[in-house]
Protein backbone atom coordinates (compact mmCIF):
# COMPACT_ATOMS: atom_id res chain seq x y z
CA UNK A 1 0.00 0.00 0.00
CA UNK A 2 1.45 3.81 -0.66
CA UNK A 3 0.38 6.13 2.02
CA UNK A 4 0.36 9.71 1.65
CA UNK A 5 0.20 11.37 5.16
CA UNK A 6 -0.43 14.73 5.38
CA UNK A 7 1.76 15.91 2.73
CA UNK A 8 2.40 19.47 2.22
CA UNK A 9 4.38 20.46 -0.48
CA UNK A 10 5.81 23.65 -2.06
CA UNK A 11 8.33 24.01 -5.28
CA UNK A 12 11.01 26.65 -4.45
CA UNK A 13 9.38 30.21 -4.37
CA UNK A 14 5.90 28.83 -5.89
CA UNK A 15 2.30 28.77 -4.69
CA UNK A 16 2.22 25.63 -2.57
CA UNK A 17 0.88 22.55 -4.61
CA UNK A 18 -0.32 20.61 -1.61
CA UNK A 19 -1.52 21.46 1.89
CA UNK A 20 -1.94 18.56 4.69
CA UNK A 21 -3.02 15.88 1.39
CA UNK A 22 -3.86 12.46 2.25
CA UNK A 23 -4.68 9.27 0.39
CA UNK A 24 -3.78 6.21 0.24
CA UNK A 25 -3.29 3.20 -2.96
CA UNK A 26 -4.06 -0.21 -2.09
CA UNK A 27 -2.78 -3.16 -4.07
CA UNK A 28 -4.71 -5.28 -6.69
CA UNK A 29 -6.09 -1.82 -8.61
CA UNK A 30 -5.00 0.09 -11.35
CA UNK A 31 -6.06 4.00 -10.08
CA UNK A 32 -6.52 6.42 -12.91
CA UNK A 33 -4.95 9.62 -11.54
CA UNK A 34 -6.82 12.32 -13.64
CA UNK A 35 -5.92 16.10 -13.05
CA UNK A 36 -5.80 19.50 -15.38
CA UNK A 37 -2.20 20.23 -16.39
CA UNK A 38 -0.31 21.55 -13.43
CA UNK A 39 -2.76 19.76 -10.75
CA UNK A 40 -0.08 18.53 -8.96
CA UNK A 41 0.02 14.91 -10.77
CA UNK A 42 3.68 14.48 -11.47
CA UNK A 43 4.67 16.08 -8.08
CA UNK A 44 2.49 13.57 -6.31
CA UNK A 45 3.81 10.63 -8.41
CA UNK A 46 6.95 11.82 -7.55
CA UNK A 47 6.72 12.00 -3.46
CA UNK A 48 5.42 8.78 -3.60
CA UNK A 49 8.58 7.40 -5.70
CA UNK A 50 10.65 9.52 -3.07
CA UNK A 51 12.48 11.87 -6.37
CA UNK A 52 10.58 14.79 -4.21
CA UNK A 53 10.45 14.95 -0.14
CA UNK A 54 7.57 16.77 0.85
CA UNK A 55 7.95 19.52 2.96
CA UNK A 56 5.61 18.81 5.68
CA UNK A 57 3.63 14.86 6.05
CA UNK A 58 5.59 11.80 4.69
CA UNK A 59 4.55 8.87 2.05
CA UNK A 60 5.28 5.76 2.50
CA UNK A 61 5.11 2.42 0.99
CA UNK A 62 4.27 -0.77 3.43
CA UNK A 63 5.54 1.38 6.14
CA UNK A 64 8.93 2.35 4.58
CA UNK A 65 9.88 6.11 4.09
CA UNK A 66 10.00 6.80 0.56
CA UNK A 67 12.33 9.35 0.67
CA UNK A 68 14.97 7.02 2.20
CA UNK A 69 15.02 5.53 -1.21
CA UNK A 70 16.07 2.30 -0.03
CA UNK A 71 17.13 -0.28 -2.42
CA UNK A 72 14.37 -2.86 -1.26
CA UNK A 73 11.50 -0.21 -1.88
CA UNK A 74 13.50 0.63 -5.33
CA UNK A 75 13.53 -2.88 -6.38
CA UNK A 76 9.58 -3.27 -5.82
CA UNK A 77 8.31 0.36 -7.18
CA UNK A 78 9.18 2.39 -10.34
CA UNK A 79 8.14 5.40 -12.08
CA UNK A 80 7.72 6.14 -15.67
CA UNK A 81 8.32 10.11 -16.31
CA UNK A 82 6.51 11.41 -18.33
CA UNK A 83 10.10 11.92 -20.96
CA UNK A 84 11.97 9.26 -20.70
CA UNK A 85 15.95 9.32 -20.72
CA UNK A 86 17.71 6.49 -22.47
CA UNK A 87 21.67 5.61 -22.40
CA UNK A 88 23.58 5.40 -25.76
CA UNK A 89 23.23 1.66 -25.44
CA UNK A 90 21.94 -0.98 -27.99
CA UNK A 91 18.96 -3.14 -27.12
CA UNK A 92 21.35 -6.11 -25.39
CA UNK A 93 23.28 -3.98 -23.66
CA UNK A 94 20.65 -1.66 -21.69
CA UNK A 95 18.95 -5.09 -21.11
CA UNK A 96 21.97 -6.62 -19.43
CA UNK A 97 22.96 -3.38 -17.75
CA UNK A 98 20.05 -2.05 -16.34
CA UNK A 99 18.04 -5.50 -15.96
CA UNK A 100 21.07 -6.34 -13.58
CA UNK A 101 20.01 -4.28 -10.75
CA UNK A 102 16.69 -5.65 -10.95
CA UNK A 103 15.87 -9.34 -9.33
CA UNK A 104 12.51 -10.00 -10.65
CA UNK A 105 13.90 -8.74 -14.36
CA UNK A 106 13.08 -10.98 -17.24
CA UNK A 107 14.91 -10.24 -20.37
CA UNK A 108 12.40 -12.38 -22.33
CA UNK A 109 9.40 -10.36 -20.99
CA UNK A 110 11.52 -7.40 -22.09
CA UNK A 111 11.64 -8.55 -25.59
CA UNK A 112 8.01 -10.18 -25.36
CA UNK A 113 6.55 -6.67 -24.67
CA UNK A 114 8.68 -4.81 -27.27
CA UNK A 115 7.08 -7.13 -29.88
CA UNK A 116 3.63 -6.37 -27.90
CA UNK A 117 4.78 -2.64 -28.32
CA UNK A 118 5.56 -3.43 -32.20
CA UNK A 119 9.33 -1.77 -31.13
CA UNK A 120 11.84 -3.54 -33.47
CA UNK A 121 14.84 -4.23 -31.28
CA UNK A 122 17.94 -2.93 -33.06
CA UNK A 123 20.59 -0.01 -33.26
CA UNK A 124 20.51 1.79 -30.12
CA UNK A 125 18.11 2.51 -27.75
CA UNK A 126 18.56 6.19 -27.41
CA UNK A 127 18.28 6.60 -31.22
CA UNK A 128 14.56 5.58 -31.28
CA UNK A 129 11.65 8.09 -31.75
CA UNK A 130 10.03 10.01 -28.74
CA UNK A 131 7.19 7.43 -28.78
CA UNK A 132 9.35 4.69 -29.67
CA UNK A 133 11.99 5.02 -26.37
CA UNK A 134 8.53 5.56 -24.03
CA UNK A 135 7.63 1.72 -25.41
CA UNK A 136 11.28 0.76 -24.57
CA UNK A 137 11.26 2.28 -21.24
CA UNK A 138 8.04 0.81 -20.36
CA UNK A 139 8.49 -2.65 -21.52
CA UNK A 140 11.84 -2.36 -19.38
CA UNK A 141 9.91 -1.59 -16.23
CA UNK A 142 6.98 -4.19 -17.05
CA UNK A 143 9.78 -6.94 -17.33
CA UNK A 144 11.27 -5.96 -14.38
CA UNK A 145 7.79 -7.31 -12.63
CA UNK A 146 7.64 -4.06 -10.05
CA UNK A 147 4.89 -4.59 -7.29
CA UNK A 148 4.35 -0.55 -7.44
CA UNK A 149 4.43 1.34 -11.17
CA UNK A 150 3.55 4.37 -11.23
CA UNK A 151 3.12 6.16 -14.66
CA UNK A 152 3.39 9.85 -15.78
CA UNK A 153 0.83 10.68 -18.96
CA UNK A 154 2.08 7.32 -20.59
CA UNK A 155 0.04 7.56 -23.48
CA UNK A 156 1.20 10.80 -24.78
CA UNK A 157 3.83 10.70 -27.82
CA UNK A 158 1.76 7.38 -28.78
CA UNK A 159 0.16 6.73 -31.80
CA UNK A 160 -4.14 5.35 -31.52
CA UNK A 161 -3.20 1.40 -32.63
CA UNK A 162 0.03 2.36 -29.75
CA UNK A 163 -2.33 3.29 -27.44
CA UNK A 164 -4.90 0.05 -27.77
CA UNK A 165 -1.98 -1.68 -27.27
CA UNK A 166 -0.63 0.00 -24.24
CA UNK A 167 -4.55 -0.77 -22.54
CA UNK A 168 -4.12 -4.01 -23.55
CA UNK A 169 -0.68 -4.48 -21.74
CA UNK A 170 -1.47 -2.92 -18.55
CA UNK A 171 -4.65 -5.03 -18.00
CA UNK A 172 -2.69 -7.95 -18.31
CA UNK A 173 -0.25 -6.58 -15.89
CA UNK A 174 -2.52 -6.54 -13.48
CA UNK A 175 -2.67 -8.92 -10.25
CA UNK A 176 -3.64 -8.83 -6.83
CA UNK A 177 -0.33 -8.14 -5.42
CA UNK A 178 0.65 -5.41 -7.89
CA UNK A 179 -0.40 -1.56 -8.00
CA UNK A 180 -0.38 0.68 -10.84
CA UNK A 181 -1.10 4.52 -11.06
CA UNK A 182 -1.59 6.11 -13.96
CA UNK A 183 -1.88 9.73 -14.31
CA UNK A 184 -3.08 11.39 -17.53
CA UNK A 185 -4.83 14.73 -18.36
CA UNK A 186 -6.10 12.68 -21.27
CA UNK A 187 -9.13 10.95 -19.32
CA UNK A 188 -9.99 8.83 -22.63
CA UNK A 189 -6.62 6.68 -23.16
CA UNK A 190 -7.66 5.22 -19.33
CA UNK A 191 -10.90 4.43 -19.85
CA UNK A 192 -11.48 1.20 -19.60
CA UNK A 193 -8.11 0.35 -18.00
CA UNK A 194 -8.57 2.03 -14.79
CA UNK A 195 -10.69 0.56 -12.14
CA UNK A 196 -10.49 3.48 -9.84
CA UNK A 197 -10.85 6.92 -10.64
CA UNK A 198 -8.74 9.66 -8.73
CA UNK A 199 -9.40 13.20 -9.51
CA UNK A 200 -7.11 16.18 -8.31
CA UNK A 201 -7.51 19.63 -8.56
CA UNK A 202 -6.26 22.81 -6.55
CA UNK A 203 -4.27 20.67 -4.21
CA UNK A 204 -7.45 18.68 -3.23
CA UNK A 205 -8.76 15.26 -4.56
CA UNK A 206 -12.04 15.90 -5.83
CA UNK A 207 -13.14 12.31 -6.39
CA UNK A 208 -12.23 9.07 -5.48
CA UNK A 209 -14.47 6.55 -6.09
CA UNK A 210 -14.22 2.72 -8.02
CA UNK A 211 -15.46 2.53 -11.58
CA UNK A 212 -17.80 -0.04 -10.48
CA UNK A 213 -19.38 2.60 -7.77
CA UNK A 214 -19.49 5.25 -10.27
CA UNK A 215 -21.61 3.20 -12.88
CA UNK A 216 -23.86 1.94 -10.17
CA UNK A 217 -24.00 5.84 -8.74
CA UNK A 218 -24.16 8.29 -11.69
CA UNK A 219 -26.64 8.15 -15.20
CA UNK A 220 -24.88 9.06 -18.12
CA UNK A 221 -27.67 10.20 -21.12
CA UNK A 222 -28.65 12.90 -23.67
CA UNK A 223 -31.57 14.79 -23.24
CA UNK A 224 -33.68 17.47 -25.29
CA UNK A 225 -34.68 19.36 -22.37
CA UNK A 226 -32.61 19.46 -18.75
CA UNK A 227 -34.46 17.51 -16.39
CA UNK A 228 -35.43 19.06 -12.76
CA UNK A 229 -34.34 16.21 -10.54
CA UNK A 230 -31.19 14.37 -9.97
CA UNK A 231 -29.21 16.47 -12.27
CA UNK A 232 -25.17 16.70 -11.16
CA UNK A 233 -24.16 18.25 -14.12
CA UNK A 234 -25.07 19.24 -17.89
CA UNK A 235 -23.14 20.60 -20.83
CA UNK A 236 -25.03 21.69 -24.55
CA UNK A 237 -24.10 19.48 -27.04
CA UNK A 238 -25.78 19.70 -30.84
CA UNK A 239 -29.73 18.79 -30.28
CA UNK A 240 -29.54 18.84 -26.43
CA UNK A 241 -27.64 18.25 -23.49
CA UNK A 242 -25.14 15.54 -22.25
CA UNK A 243 -26.13 14.97 -18.83
CA UNK A 244 -25.16 13.21 -15.85
CA UNK A 245 -27.73 12.32 -13.01
CA UNK A 246 -27.72 10.53 -9.89
CA UNK A 247 -28.77 7.04 -10.80
CA UNK A 248 -30.97 6.28 -8.21
CA UNK A 249 -33.84 4.08 -10.56
CA UNK A 250 -30.63 0.94 -10.97
CA UNK A 251 -30.34 2.48 -14.49
CA UNK A 252 -26.94 0.96 -16.21
CA UNK A 253 -24.98 3.47 -18.51
CA UNK A 254 -21.19 3.14 -19.66
CA UNK A 255 -18.94 5.36 -17.73
CA UNK A 256 -18.22 8.63 -19.88
CA UNK A 257 -14.92 9.26 -18.00
CA UNK A 258 -14.60 12.61 -20.11
CA UNK A 259 -17.76 13.81 -19.35
CA UNK A 260 -17.03 12.82 -15.54
CA UNK A 261 -13.34 15.16 -15.34
CA UNK A 262 -15.81 17.76 -16.58
CA UNK A 263 -18.36 17.51 -14.48
CA UNK A 264 -15.84 17.35 -10.96
CA UNK A 265 -13.52 20.30 -11.84
CA UNK A 266 -16.88 22.14 -13.01
CA UNK A 267 -19.21 21.53 -10.13
CA UNK A 268 -16.44 19.98 -7.06
CA UNK A 269 -19.14 20.77 -4.58
CA UNK A 270 -21.77 19.15 -5.91
CA UNK A 271 -20.09 15.76 -5.98
CA UNK A 272 -18.52 16.40 -2.86
CA UNK A 273 -21.53 16.11 -1.35
CA UNK A 274 -23.10 12.70 -2.98
CA UNK A 275 -19.47 11.05 -3.18
CA UNK A 276 -17.44 9.93 0.24
CA UNK A 277 -13.62 11.65 -0.18
CA UNK A 278 -11.06 9.49 1.35
CA UNK B 1 20.02 -5.61 2.21
CA UNK B 2 23.78 -4.96 2.55
CA UNK B 3 25.10 -1.25 3.22
CA UNK B 4 28.17 -1.74 0.38
CA UNK B 5 27.33 -4.95 -1.88
CA UNK B 6 30.47 -5.52 -4.13
CA UNK B 7 27.99 -6.75 -7.07
CA UNK B 8 25.79 -3.54 -6.98
CA UNK B 9 29.42 -1.46 -7.24
CA UNK B 10 30.56 -3.87 -10.53
CA UNK B 11 27.40 -3.01 -11.74
CA UNK B 12 27.69 0.35 -11.70
CA UNK B 13 31.12 0.85 -12.73
CA UNK B 14 29.84 -1.45 -15.97
CA UNK B 15 26.54 0.97 -16.85
CA UNK B 16 28.94 4.20 -16.47
CA UNK B 17 32.11 3.07 -18.09
CA UNK B 18 29.85 1.53 -21.48
CA UNK B 19 27.40 4.87 -21.06
CA UNK B 20 30.42 7.08 -21.27
CA UNK B 21 32.62 5.01 -23.03
CA UNK B 22 33.28 7.70 -25.71
CA UNK B 23 34.22 10.45 -23.31
CA UNK B 24 36.57 7.86 -21.44
CA UNK B 25 38.36 7.16 -24.94
CA UNK B 26 38.35 10.93 -25.87
CA UNK B 27 39.88 11.72 -22.73
CA UNK B 28 42.66 9.08 -23.08
CA UNK B 29 43.16 9.13 -26.76
CA UNK B 30 43.33 13.05 -25.47
CA UNK B 31 46.45 12.42 -23.76
CA UNK B 32 48.00 10.42 -25.79
CA UNK B 33 48.25 12.45 -28.77
CA UNK B 34 49.27 15.42 -26.06
CA UNK B 35 52.14 12.99 -24.83
CA UNK B 36 53.20 12.30 -28.35
CA UNK B 37 53.53 16.21 -29.55
CA UNK B 38 55.46 16.66 -26.33
CA UNK B 39 57.92 13.65 -27.25
CA UNK B 40 58.33 14.11 -30.82
CA UNK B 41 59.13 17.68 -29.86
CA UNK B 42 61.77 16.89 -27.38
CA UNK B 43 63.08 14.22 -29.74
CA UNK B 44 63.21 16.35 -33.07
CA UNK B 45 63.52 20.23 -31.60
CA UNK B 46 66.43 19.73 -28.54
CA UNK B 47 70.00 18.80 -29.17
CA UNK B 48 71.67 16.10 -28.05
CA UNK B 49 73.13 18.34 -25.10
CA UNK B 50 69.84 20.13 -23.62
CA UNK B 51 68.01 16.58 -23.08
CA UNK B 52 69.17 16.14 -19.24
CA UNK B 53 67.37 19.82 -19.18
CA UNK B 54 64.67 19.29 -21.21
CA UNK B 55 63.46 16.02 -19.79
CA UNK B 56 62.79 17.81 -16.53
CA UNK B 57 60.30 20.00 -18.26
CA UNK B 58 58.85 16.71 -19.82
CA UNK B 59 58.26 15.06 -16.15
CA UNK B 60 56.46 18.47 -14.87
CA UNK B 61 54.39 18.86 -17.89
CA UNK B 62 53.33 14.93 -17.70
CA UNK B 63 52.66 15.49 -13.95
CA UNK B 64 51.03 18.50 -14.74
CA UNK B 65 48.87 17.17 -17.27
CA UNK B 66 48.06 14.13 -15.64
CA UNK B 67 46.75 16.55 -12.29
CA UNK B 68 44.54 18.16 -14.84
CA UNK B 69 43.33 15.12 -16.97
CA UNK B 70 42.24 13.46 -13.72
CA UNK B 71 40.27 16.74 -12.11
CA UNK B 72 38.47 17.00 -15.97
CA UNK B 73 37.53 13.00 -15.39
CA UNK B 74 36.49 13.84 -11.92
CA UNK B 75 34.15 16.83 -13.48
CA UNK B 76 32.05 13.68 -15.51
CA UNK B 77 31.16 11.85 -12.78
CA UNK B 78 27.60 11.99 -11.29
CA UNK B 79 26.88 13.23 -15.07
CA UNK B 80 23.32 11.47 -15.03
CA UNK B 81 22.55 13.90 -12.81
CA UNK B 82 23.08 16.79 -15.14
CA UNK B 83 19.61 16.63 -16.48
CA UNK B 84 15.84 15.95 -14.97
CA UNK B 85 15.54 13.02 -17.31
CA UNK B 86 18.46 10.87 -16.25
CA UNK B 87 18.17 12.05 -12.72
CA UNK B 88 14.85 10.10 -12.51
CA UNK B 89 16.32 7.15 -14.36
CA UNK B 90 19.38 7.38 -11.69
CA UNK B 91 18.07 8.08 -8.55
CA UNK B 92 15.60 5.40 -9.29
CA UNK B 93 18.64 2.58 -8.99
CA UNK B 94 17.87 0.08 -6.59
CA UNK B 95 21.10 1.06 -5.18
CA UNK B 96 22.39 2.40 -1.62
CA UNK B 97 23.93 6.08 -1.82
CA UNK B 98 27.50 4.63 -0.72
CA UNK B 99 27.41 2.61 -3.63
CA UNK B 100 26.67 5.17 -6.19
CA UNK B 101 29.70 7.34 -4.76
CA UNK B 102 31.90 4.45 -4.13
CA UNK B 103 31.36 3.27 -7.58
CA UNK B 104 32.56 6.81 -8.96
CA UNK B 105 35.51 7.37 -6.46
CA UNK B 106 36.99 3.76 -8.56
CA UNK B 107 36.78 5.49 -11.85
CA UNK B 108 37.46 9.03 -10.77
CA UNK B 109 39.69 8.69 -8.56
CA UNK B 110 41.20 4.87 -9.43
CA UNK B 111 40.92 3.88 -12.46
CA UNK B 112 40.85 6.58 -14.97
CA UNK B 113 43.75 8.03 -13.08
CA UNK B 114 45.72 4.37 -13.69
CA UNK B 115 44.99 4.25 -17.09
CA UNK B 116 46.37 8.01 -17.55
CA UNK B 117 49.48 6.98 -16.00
CA UNK B 118 49.90 3.74 -17.96
CA UNK B 119 49.15 6.30 -21.14
CA UNK B 120 51.66 8.71 -19.85
CA UNK B 121 54.43 6.42 -19.07
CA UNK B 122 54.03 4.33 -21.76
CA UNK B 123 54.47 6.85 -24.37
CA UNK B 124 57.28 7.99 -22.85
CA UNK B 125 59.17 4.33 -22.89
CA UNK B 126 57.76 3.75 -26.34
CA UNK B 127 59.59 7.01 -27.72
CA UNK B 128 62.65 6.22 -25.01
CA UNK B 129 62.63 3.07 -26.88
CA UNK B 130 62.19 4.24 -30.64
CA UNK B 131 65.27 6.64 -30.20
CA UNK B 132 67.25 4.89 -27.60
CA UNK B 133 67.72 7.30 -25.04
CA UNK B 134 66.44 5.40 -21.98
CA UNK B 135 70.16 5.96 -20.33
CA UNK B 136 69.80 9.67 -20.87
CA UNK B 137 69.76 10.70 -16.91
CA UNK B 138 67.19 12.44 -15.87
CA UNK B 139 65.51 14.56 -12.58
CA UNK B 140 63.93 12.81 -11.17
CA UNK B 141 62.56 14.84 -8.24
CA UNK B 142 61.37 18.17 -10.07
CA UNK B 143 59.76 20.37 -7.21
CA UNK B 144 55.98 21.34 -7.73
CA UNK B 145 56.07 25.11 -6.43
CA UNK B 146 52.51 25.41 -5.11
CA UNK B 147 53.22 22.10 -3.57
CA UNK B 148 55.64 23.93 -1.25
CA UNK B 149 53.12 25.18 0.44
CA UNK B 150 51.08 22.45 1.25
CA UNK B 151 53.79 19.52 2.19
CA UNK B 152 57.31 19.72 3.53
CA UNK B 153 57.92 16.80 2.05
CA UNK B 154 59.25 15.13 -1.40
CA UNK B 155 57.95 15.84 -4.74
CA UNK B 156 55.39 12.71 -4.99
CA UNK B 157 53.62 14.38 -1.94
CA UNK B 158 53.23 17.03 -3.06
CA UNK B 159 51.87 15.93 -6.98
CA UNK B 160 49.53 13.46 -4.80
CA UNK B 161 48.12 16.37 -2.81
CA UNK B 162 47.33 18.40 -5.28
CA UNK B 163 45.88 16.00 -7.59
CA UNK B 164 43.46 14.47 -4.57
CA UNK B 165 42.63 18.05 -3.55
CA UNK B 166 41.67 19.38 -7.65
CA UNK B 167 39.88 15.48 -7.99
CA UNK B 168 37.80 15.78 -5.17
CA UNK B 169 37.12 19.54 -5.63
CA UNK B 170 35.57 18.72 -9.10
CA UNK B 171 34.03 15.38 -7.98
CA UNK B 172 32.12 17.48 -5.55
CA UNK B 173 31.59 20.08 -7.98
CA UNK B 174 29.81 17.38 -10.47
CA UNK B 175 27.03 16.96 -7.84
CA UNK B 176 26.82 20.72 -6.41
CA UNK B 177 27.30 23.03 -9.63
CA UNK B 178 26.20 20.01 -12.67
CA UNK B 179 26.66 22.12 -15.85
CA UNK B 180 28.44 24.94 -14.36
CA UNK B 181 31.07 22.48 -13.43
CA UNK B 182 32.29 22.38 -16.96
CA UNK B 183 33.07 25.60 -17.01
CA UNK B 184 34.30 25.69 -13.47
CA UNK B 185 36.64 23.14 -14.70
CA UNK B 186 38.08 24.75 -17.78
CA UNK B 187 38.62 28.02 -16.09
CA UNK B 188 40.35 27.19 -13.14
CA UNK B 189 42.22 24.43 -15.63
CA UNK B 190 43.55 27.28 -17.71
CA UNK B 191 44.20 29.34 -14.43
CA UNK B 192 46.22 26.55 -13.15
CA UNK B 193 48.01 25.87 -16.43
CA UNK B 194 49.14 29.69 -16.49
CA UNK B 195 50.25 29.64 -12.86
CA UNK B 196 52.27 26.56 -13.40
CA UNK B 197 53.84 27.62 -16.74
CA UNK B 198 54.84 30.77 -15.28
CA UNK B 199 56.17 29.46 -11.89
CA UNK B 200 57.84 26.12 -12.75
CA UNK B 201 58.15 25.56 -17.40
CA UNK B 202 59.47 28.88 -17.98
CA UNK B 203 62.29 28.57 -15.42
CA UNK B 204 63.09 25.16 -17.22
CA UNK B 205 62.74 26.44 -20.50
CA UNK B 206 64.92 29.99 -19.52
CA UNK B 207 67.95 27.32 -19.14
CA UNK B 208 68.09 26.20 -22.51
CA UNK B 209 66.03 28.50 -24.78
CA UNK B 210 65.53 32.31 -25.27
CA UNK B 211 62.18 33.67 -24.07
CA UNK B 212 61.29 37.09 -24.25
CA UNK B 213 62.53 39.55 -21.88
CA UNK B 214 58.93 39.89 -20.48
CA UNK B 215 58.39 36.32 -19.48
CA UNK B 216 61.84 36.22 -17.97
CA UNK B 217 60.66 39.02 -15.73
CA UNK B 218 57.07 38.03 -14.86
CA UNK B 219 58.92 34.59 -14.26
CA UNK B 220 62.05 36.83 -11.62
CA UNK B 221 59.16 38.90 -9.95
CA UNK B 222 57.03 35.62 -9.45
CA UNK B 223 60.09 33.55 -8.10
CA UNK B 224 60.90 35.91 -5.35
CA UNK B 225 57.71 36.98 -4.13
CA UNK B 226 57.23 33.10 -3.68
CA UNK B 227 60.64 32.73 -2.11
CA UNK B 228 60.13 35.73 0.41
CA UNK B 229 56.34 33.92 1.28
CA UNK B 230 58.19 30.70 2.10
CA UNK B 231 60.69 32.46 3.80
CA UNK B 232 58.02 33.92 6.19
CA UNK B 233 56.70 30.71 6.70
CA UNK B 234 59.96 28.99 8.16
CA UNK B 235 60.08 32.03 10.34
CA UNK B 236 56.14 31.83 11.74
CA UNK B 237 57.12 28.20 12.52
CA UNK B 238 55.58 24.79 11.43
CA UNK B 239 53.12 23.94 13.54
CA UNK B 240 50.70 26.93 11.74
CA UNK B 241 51.95 24.59 8.22
CA UNK B 242 51.51 21.07 10.08
CA UNK B 243 47.60 21.89 10.83
CA UNK B 244 46.84 23.65 7.58
CA UNK B 245 48.82 20.50 5.56
CA UNK B 246 46.39 17.94 8.21
CA UNK B 247 43.14 19.88 7.31
CA UNK B 248 44.38 19.43 3.32
CA UNK B 249 44.72 16.01 3.55
CA UNK B 250 41.10 15.56 4.86
CA UNK B 251 39.79 18.29 2.85
CA UNK B 252 38.77 15.44 -0.13
CA UNK B 253 37.38 13.26 2.48
CA UNK B 254 35.03 15.89 3.94
CA UNK B 255 34.23 16.92 0.05
CA UNK B 256 33.41 13.45 -0.41
CA UNK B 257 31.00 13.72 2.45
CA UNK B 258 29.34 16.28 1.55
CA UNK B 259 28.56 14.52 -2.08
CA UNK B 260 27.29 12.16 0.39
CA UNK B 261 24.70 14.15 2.01
CA UNK B 262 24.41 16.18 -1.62
CA UNK B 263 22.82 12.87 -3.13
CA UNK B 264 20.58 11.88 -0.34
CA UNK B 265 18.98 14.80 -0.48
CA UNK B 266 18.67 15.08 -4.18
CA UNK B 267 14.95 15.87 -6.14
CA UNK B 268 13.88 16.24 -8.68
Amino acid sequence: MIKINEVSFTYKSKKPVFNQLSVQFERGHIYGLLGKNGAGKSTLLRIATGLLRPTQGNANVEGTNCFLRSPALLQKMLYIPEEVYLPSLSFSQYEKIYGAFYPKFSAEQFRHYLLEFDVPANGKVNECSYGQQKKIFMSFALACNMDYLLMDEPTNGMDIPSKKQFRKVMAGYISNERLVIISSHQVRDLENLMDTIVIIDNSKILLYDTVDSLQNRLYFTKTDTLPAANLLYSEPVFGGHDVILLNDGGQHSALDTEKLFNAVLCEPEAFSKHFMQH
Amino acid sequence: MPFISLKNIFHLLKKQLLEQRRFYLLSLLGIFVTVVIFNMAFYYFVSEMDRNKYSFFCILVSNFGFIIASSLVAAASFYELHNPKSSITYLQLPVTFPERILSNIIIAFALMPILMLAVFYGTDWLFTTIYNTRNVPRFHNPRLVPGLYFAKMFSMADYTLLTLLLTSIYFAGSVFFKKLNWILTTVTAGLFITLLVCLNVLPAINGIVSVPFILALCNKVIANGLSRWDNQFEQSGYELLRIFRIFLWCLPALLTLAVYYRLKEKEV
